[in-house]
């Protein structure tokens, strides 16, 4: 009985994981079909949007390029927007890093190179930081993210011509709502309130403030380096 | 085929890739201080601040302010706090949205 339960329960399995991602499903499905509708509109092919989202696998940077190869731009241009677009995850992956203690290189290399916004915040949720996250458990969150971001590009660029406007549906909404379902959560995990709150209002303050000199990129780099900052600070 | 954005997914993937593995794979070998390791703890909350912030508040690298967009992003907001779900969540923004822009 006992053994049963331990199995049923074994909270770090690629099966688990698996369960603990389809509640981002959604957002990404739709998001992903819009990016796929999009990126067929600028011109690419469905294979071009595929391997687009096989290769390079980062939802933003998608319709970014989408638009900048519409829009002829050379192909060096491209490749350093995506770079900036997507540097982000360099924060979030050092910042999941010290979970990963007693993995090798190779294991910790296949979680980080499929690791995206919605994943990270997951894991960051999945246990404090003297916890380690199973591996099996991150692949099956990483896998299922990642075959349901192609799928849903593929069945968006498949289906573009049948889609006039897929911003009526509010699909484009997507995206948002669940990084706001994503912060609340981890706001719910950070018990001290107040902290939260100070980290939020002066992550905004800071965004506002360098997007009038950089890009919206670097300003959320800018932005979440500072929240961070005071959120240390302030821990007791 | 065009090779033009073969070249642009190729070096997509190096430029995605390296900032994603590189900091897992060197940082979870070395021992940080206590300050880095303060650091890194709040990086979710600030992050995910920044991200609704970017969508919510900016448009064309401009601060701007929509009411549809906000409304929805109250009402998800709400339903995020009042319910642990996040399926629920994305799915009544969605339908807010879908509601604010046929309304307005």
């Amino acid at each position: 009985m006992a053994e049963q339960n331990k199995i049923y329960l074994n909270k770090n399995s690629f099966r688990s994981g698996v369960r603990d991602c389809i509640p981002t499903l959604f957002g990404y499905l739709s998001i992903g079909f819009a990016c796929g509708v999009v990126s067929k509109s600028c011109g690419m092919t469905i294979l071009e949007t595929v391997a687009m989202s096989t290769f390079v696998y980062a939802g933003s940077s998608q319709f970014i390029a989408a638009s900048m190869i519409m829009s002829f731009a050379s192909a060096p241009s491209v490749i350093i927007t995506i770079f900036l677009v997507n540097l982000r995850h360099l924060l979030m992956s050092a910042s999941i890093a010290p979970k990963f203690k007693n993995n090798s290189l190779l294991k910790n290399f296949t979680i980080g190179a499929l690791l995206t916004d919605e994943t990270f915040a997951l894991a960051s949720s999945k246990s404090n930081n003297k916890e380690n996250i199973g591996y099996r458990w991150m692949m099956g969150i990483n896998l299922t993210a990642y075959v349901n971001w192609i799928l849903a590009t593929f069945i968006g660029a498949y289906f573009s011509s049948l889609i006039y406007d897929y911003k009526k549906f509010g699909l484009d909404f997507a995206l948002t709502a669940m990084f706001i379902g994503l912060l609340i959560s981890s706001v719910k995990e950070n018990s001290k309130i107040k902290q939260s709150l100070l980290i939020i209002v002066s992550s905004i303050l800071a965004l506002i403030i360098s997007i009038k000199f950089f890009s919206v990129n670097t300003g959320i780099m800018i932005a979440a380096m500072f929240g961070a900052c005071i959120g240390g600070l302030t821990e007791k | 085929m065009n090779i033009h954005i073969w070249y642009i997914i190729m070096g997509g993937c190096a430029v995605t890739l390296l900032p994603r593995v590189l900091p897992v794979m060197l940082i979870s070998k070395i021992n940080l201080n206590d300050r880095v390791v303060k650091f890194l703890k709040y990086i979710p909350i600030s992050i995910l601040t920044a991200l609704v912030a970017s969508e919510l508040l900016i448009s064309d690298n401009k601060f701007s302010m929509n009411s549809p967009l906000f409304i929805a992003a109250i009402i998800t907001a709400i339903v995020a706090v009042k319910k642990n779900n996040l399926l629920l969540t994305v799915i009544v923004g969605v339908l807010s949205m879908t509601v604010l822009r046929l309304m307005l």
